[in-house]
């Protein structure tokens, strides 16, 4: 049983200390996993639906909440998302006073890679549980060639793969 | 979306900061809402399962995409500020990742370890 106020609390803490895009998924995929709250097929189909709607990457989260916490959920990540966003703005005014130092650089570096790093093992985690298989691998290296090219639209790629999907399941 | 916010503020203050928030994600997230609501209809649909079995491997590959254009850049800065800039930074990628991977610890903790780490080295370097 989902509780809102720690659910709300978490979406906000994960995307305070987001470097925007996917960098609140290491957070809400330890998090939320945790407690039971999530499994790793929401995270998936939160991060395609993600990638086919439009806006901001960081919109991922919205389906994540729909797919674990209904319209209160995408709500609640609405919000989570909107409020780190206003704390730029104090943030801003912080830069100019720390900002030129090249410490804060190495700061913000160190934890930009620190982000991609817990993202890489989430993928991995995401594809261990799709499982390793012939077709899965060849499907994720079709989609990194295809997204390689950015001619190919996201949702192109992901019709492709759906399609491809189909075919394969013999349906 | 703190680059809105930031234009937003600088064109016209709090209001400016609340109508660029509205214009950027009114649509956006308004769509997403009903592209998850409309998925949520037909998970479960047979169809729906069979795509999956491609979508899922593919969105895995767009996420190790954009993993490694996020990676690039950093790696590149790295290495233009020499060897000792780049073998930090490699080694801070792989050993967050090879920790979070193995023990578990809070993403927070890791990420202020990191953080620090990579303000000291930079530090470190200058002197």
């Amino acid at each position: 049983m989902i509780e809102p106020f720690t659910y709300f609390w978490l979406l906000l803490g994960a995307s305070l200390f987001s470097t925007g895009g996917t960098g609140n998924l290491p957070t809400l995929h330890q998090e939320l996993i945790e407690r039971g709250w999530a499994n790793e097929q929401d995270f998936v189909e939160s991060l395609a639906i993600g990638q086919i709607g439009p806006g901001p990457s960081g919109l991922w989260v919205i389906g994540l909440g729909y797919l674990t916490y209904g319209l209160l959920g995408a709500l609640m990540a609405t919000l989570a998302i909107c409020i780190p966003a206003l704390v730029v703005l104090l943030v801003n005014m912080l830069y100019r006073r720390i900002g030129a130092h090249p410490a804060t650089a190495g700061f913000i570096r160190g934890i930009g890679l620190a982000i991609i790093g817990m993202a890489t093992v989430i993928y991995f985690t995401l594809l261990l549980n799709a499982g390793i298989t012939l077709h899965n691998i060849l499907m994720l290296l079709a989609a990194m060639l295809l997204g390689s090219l950015k001619q190919v639209p996201i949702i192109v790629i992901l019709l492709l793969a759906g399609v491809a999907g189909i075919l394969i399941s013999g349906g | 979306m703190a680059m809105t916010v930031l234009l937003g503020w600088r064109i016209r203050g709090w209001l400016g900061v609340f109508l660029s928030m509205f214009g950027l994600l009114l649509p956006s997230v308004s769509i997403t809402i009903m592209l998850a609501a409309f998925y949520t209809s037909v998970r479960e649909q047979p169809l729906v399962q069979q795509a999956l079995q491609g979508i899922i491997p593919a969105t895995v590959g767009l996420g190790f995409l954009l993993v490694l254009r996020l990676a690039r850049p950093i790696l590149k800065e790295s290495k233009q500020e020499g060897p000792r800039s780049l073998a930090t930074s490699i080694i801070l990628l792989v050993s967050s990742g090879t920790v979070f991977a193995l023990f578990h610890p809070p993403v927070m903790v890791l990420l202020w370890i990191c953080g620090g780490i990579g303000a000291y080295m930079v530090w470190r370097n200058l002197r």
